[in-house]
């Protein structure tokens, strides 16, 4: 079989282009000393070190850090599948007066800027500072509106036959919840825990205040580390954002194929 | 398979439950069993102390204190805690859960003190004779209604920073008024170099070093001490054409080529570091750095703005170490403060080009040349009495936030400078008729 | 026979059970906190002593404050940019991949791994980039073509449009695999049959596929407008929101005036108007949906 070049691959490289260089820089600066970036901050590297990513590693307590926010994505995308997709099947397939207006009321919190004061008060109120709870509490109830959107979504698409069957077969609601919906929803699920995924591991500003002591640090915190009042060390801090993307990269090049087959399967429709 | 998955989740879900209930418990008996060996007579805790890299390289001298503390107080552990900027910092005094020990500045250190978050220092000054050796200016920095309520923990002035290399071979002399200045500008300009390197995208409160650096310059140490704290006004008519001067200077390309906007600090850095810019506005906090120039720095006292005037440097400190009020250990955390005046933990802030404010015998402690000068500059000029004051130590707190956030709005002409002075001088009144403003008498 | 009601009523509702625990996550996350921050409006606080109430100044001074009608006009340049650039060109993406046979996924995943940095580091890479002396425009320079002037961040008018193309690149590869995937879901014999009867490429795009994916092209239209409203991030890291408030956007404009500018009072008054702005928007859409028939 003759691969015929295809004209439509030369926009698709253009974008991939536009895409990657900016995160080249990234990468060749985590190579370059501290006065180097300064000097010459888009070019090759004049002399290649990998200080910054011992420094940076070791500053950054990063071999904690990445328990820390192992643990906190884990905890929190779990939770947020089992609490968000119960809420989507009640709100689908059970009967829940004033749901329409639940879910416009839920719509409108998904744009409204809470000031991070009475969060931090709240967890406080809990206490929940320096402690996982402190945070994963913010995340799960942050993301509940969209999460149950896009589950509803793929839910819908979901014939209601198939349930009442169960139910005829004696199934009460929570088995047909966890025996029918939640593997025929697996795609959507998929979507929903990389979503989660993805914002948990990259969120500063609350894990920022929240987790205080070194030992509890997040790795999308540990970074922050480089720069202070008196200047930024943009090579640890290169070493520090690419320590922090790799995992992520990682994670998407192996759930890619997933994700997509999850969007394509109906969540997109609300 | 399929069937599996629910029930894994389940099981995941309550197993991390548990570890986690776990993990905080065992933590807590950690510290229980610290408490059984403390045999001597001092009961063992802990402090909650700032992270010693809170201000990056230049806050290591805290490392040096802790550990000092640690080593003669086996049965108190210093916890370090990272508390980024300062809004984490005004949650935590909100809450309840800041640290004992805490690094502010010090109009939030005032606020704070006056909100009752801070706790009175003076039976501490008194009991280790802080005071004995430091700058009376630096101390009154954080006094508050003649209460002193924290340690300043460095001073720092404004410097005119350039490039020695080039000034040679281009037989260019240092300026010292505005005279000097405006005839050695276009010469560089001409060049095809930028005469000044200065970058606020990054920070927008860098700015006040501008303003700082003008009024101290036009109306010297006492007139600027009246122009903060005293009768004058900021649409005086000598400060009203000052910063008409800057904004045409700034206009007329000088100041990174009318882009300084654009670029970071770090940017304008670069921009002098690879020879594009001859001179910086800068810090004698950044005299430490090691930046690796190809040429040679060198640095003076900061032009004048006025015709034929001489210059001032302007002098303030850069933050402060304070005691949080609800804390239960006041008297173990004074003792740890004493150890911030120890020989080992003044010569590590003089080393990161941030010394204490005391009188000591800087020429025995092997700083960098570069710093050393610096600080026989700085009291040179405070023997004259021309060491001045910085807005963001001494400026009324609505007048240094307009500077911090509002300076470009004068440059980029989004405003006159007869209206952003009158709002200037109407927020002055406002901070007057609250009294928040800086005591003359404490000068 | 109360009780039976009484009992029945219940079962009616018990859908709510499983909606029980994710709520509660809600009401201690973005409830309570929510509810917090409705009192405080209408209060003058510095964020640190205790707030006190102030009644309707706060609201009459949103009126008299220029800067809030910047940066309302700000978030409105950011919605109109979103709706448009970033959608085209993900659609135009989108539509070409769904054409070719081999890549799909490697392209998808370039394409969605700009999303995947965390916004400090994207917008640091970005400031490298429009750098007026060290970024593109010296090896422009280097490279023959100086006349090529980007101008970034340097022109004060323009600047929140660079911001949006940094965050563009951040986000629009969400949007390509969302527009994808809505894509593969269109019926193809649709297309063959148009294709049969002679329809242009453009004929094709306008009048089949563009009709299949209007449910997904209004809900995407309508969470990007949301988020507009909220644009803080990008601008945060990368000008502050200055020169001059020359890139100031609501969201930026509440955190400083809560945090460095003390007046967490009126900020939050901000804020509430982010909040408002957002009811109206979805109220429209929900009456546009109802009423006027345009169902997902």
């Amino acid at each position: 079989m003759r691969i015929r070049p295809n004209w439509r691959h030369l926009p698709l490289l253009l974008a991939a282009a536009f895409s990657l260089f900016p995160m080249i820089f990234l990468f060749l600066n985590a190579f370059k000393k501290k006065s180097e970036i300064i000097k010459n901050p888009l070019g090759w590297p004049l002399r290649w070190t990998t200080d910054n990513f011992a420094t940076a590693w070791e500053k950054g307590h990063y071999n904690v850090a990445y328990l820390n926010t192992v643990a906190v994505t884990g905890i929190t995308v779990i939770l947020m599948c089992v609490v968000c997709g119960l809420a989507a099947y009640g709100l689908t397939f059970m009967k829940t007066p004033g749901g329409g207006v639940f879910l416009a009321y839920l719509f409108v919190t998904m744009s409204m800027p809470i000031g991070f004061i009475p969060i931090f008060f709240m967890t406080v109120k809990l206490g929940l500072i320096d402690n996982y709870w402190g945070v994963i509490i913010p995340y799960v109830g942050g993301g509940f509106a969209f999460n149950v959107f896009l589950l509803r979504a793929f839910m819908i698409g979901i014939p209601k036959d198939l349930l009442e069957s169960a139910t005829v077969d004696g199934c009460n609601q929570a088995r047909a919840f966890f025996a029918i919906i939640l593997p025929l929803a697996k795609p959507a699920f998929t979507v929903v825990a990389l979503f989660t995924t993805l914002s948990s591991w990259n969120e500063i500003f609350l894990s920022n205040a929240i987790l205080q002591s070194d030992g509890m640090k997040t790795v999308s915190v540990a970074y922050l580390n480089f720069t202070s009042k008196y200047g930024t060390n943009w090579g640890l801090m290169a070493a520090g954002g690419v320590l922090t993307v790799i995992p992520m990269i990682m994670l998407f090049l192996s759930m890619t194929k997933k994700f997509v087959s999850g969007l394509q399967e109906g969540g997109v429709k609300f | 398979m399929n069937h599996r998955f629910p029930k894994l989740l389940t099981v995941l879900a309550l197993a991390s439950v548990f570890a986690l209930s776990a993990c905080s418990s065992s933590s807590k008996d950690g510290k229980a069993n610290g408490d059984a060996n403390g045999q001597e007579a001092e009961e063992s805790f802990t402090l909650k102390v700032p992270d010693a890299e809170i201000w990056g390289e230049e806050s290591s001298a805290l490392q040096t204190m802790y550990d000092a503390y640690e080593d003669k107080h086996p049965n108190i552990k210093l916890e370090q805690v990272t508390m980024k900027d300062d809004q984490t910092l005004a949650a935590a005094l909100v809450s309840g859960e800041a640290t004992d020990l805490m690094l502010m500045d010090p109009s939030a250190a005032k606020e704070r003190y006056k909100s009752n978050y801070l706790a009175p220092l003076d039976a501490y000054y008194s009991k280790y004779g802080w005071d004995a050796t430091m700058y009376k200016w630096a101390k009154n920095a954080y006094v508050e209604d003649d209460k002193a309520i924290g340690i300043p923990w460095n001073y720092e002035g404004l410097i005119l920073m350039y490039n020695e290399s080039m000034f040679k071979d281009n037989g260019w002399t240092i300026p010292t008024d505005y005279d000097e200045l405006m005839a050695l500008v276009p010469k560089i300009k001409a060049k095809g170099i930028m005469p000044f390197a200065w970058g606020s995208s990054d920070n927008p409160g860098v700015d006040d070093w501008w303003v700082t650096s003008i009024v101290n310059g036009v109306l010297g140490p006492d007139g600027t001490k009246q122009l903060f704290s005293g009768d004058t006004k900021w649409t005086d008519p000598s400060i009203v054409e000052a910063i008409q001067r800057y904004s045409d200077f700034w206009n007329a390309g000088y100041v990174t080529d009318k882009k300084s906007y654009a670029i970071s600090q770090d940017d304008s850095m670069q921009l002098f570091l690879t020879g594009k810019a001859a001179m910086r506005l800068d810090g004698t906090w950044s005299l430490a750095a090691d930046n690796e120039p190809d040429f040679d720095i060198d640095f003076a006292q900061f032009p004048s703005w006025k015709n034929d005037g001489t210059p001032v440097i302007p002098l303030g400190v850069g933050g402060g170490l304070v005691i949080n009020a609800q804390s239960e250990h006041k008297d173990a955390v004074a003792e740890l403060l004493n150890e911030f005046f120890s020989p080992e933990v003044v010569k590590t802030m003089a080393q990161h080009g941030i010394p204490e404010p005391i009188e000591t015998d800087y020429g025995a402690m092997d700083l960098k040349p570069n710093v050393s000068k610096a600080l026989d500059m700085i009291n040179d000029a405070a023997k004259e009495g021309k060491s001045g004051y910085v807005a963001w130590s001494y400026g009324p707190p609505r007048v240094v936030q307009v500077l911090e956030s509002d300076f470009p709005s004068v440059y980029l002409k989004k405003t006159t400078v007869e209206a952003w002075l009158a709002d200037l001088q109407q927020k002055k009144e406002q901070d007057v008729a609250e009294n928040r403003i800086f005591d003359l008498a404490n000068y | 026979m109360a009780e039976v009601k009484k009992r029945s009523r219940l079962k009616n509702a018990r859908g709510w059970l499983f909606v029980l625990p994710g709520l509660l996550f809600h009401i201690f996350a973005v409830a309570i906190p929510a509810v917090l921050s409705l009192y405080l409006p209408f209060t003058e606080w510095n964020g640190l002593s205790m707030p006190t109430f102030n009644g309707l100044d706060n609201f009459k001074q949103l009126f008299h404050d220029s800067i809030v009608g910047a940066a309302f006009l700000n978030n409105i340049k950011w919605a109109l940019f979103w709706v448009t650039v970033p959608t085209l060109f993900a659609f135009f993406l989108a539509y070409l991949l769904n054409k070719i046979k081999r890549g799909q996924t490697v392209y998808q995943s370039i394409y969605f791994s700009t999303s995947i940095i965390t916004v400090t580091v994207a917008g640091q890479i970005w400031l490298w980039l429009y750098n007026p002396f060290s970024g593109m425009n010296f090896y422009l320079d280097k490279a023959g073509v100086g006349f090529i002037d980007i101008p970034g961040l340097t022109i004060p008018s323009l600047s929140i449009f660079f911001v949006l193309i940094a965050d563009m690149w951040k986000g629009f590869g969400g949007n390509v695999v969302w527009l994808l995937a809505a894509m593969t879901q269109n019926d193809k014999s649709l297309e063959e049959a148009a294709k049969i009867d002679g329809a242009g490429r453009f004929r094709i795009i306008w009048n089949i596929i563009l009709p299949q994916l209007r449910p997904t092209l209004v809900i995407v239209t309508m969470l990007t407008v949301l988020n507009s409203f909220g644009a803080f991030e990008m601008v945060y890291v990368m000008t502050g929101g200055g020169p001059a408030h020359a890139t100031e956007t609501l969201s930026t404009y509440y955190y400083k005036l809560s945090t460095t500018g003390r007046q967490a009072g009126y900020g939050s008054m901000v804020a509430l108007l982010q909040t408002f702005i957002a009811v109206v928007l979805i109220a429209v859409y929900g009456y546009l949906r109802k009423k006027k028939g345009w169902d997902v």
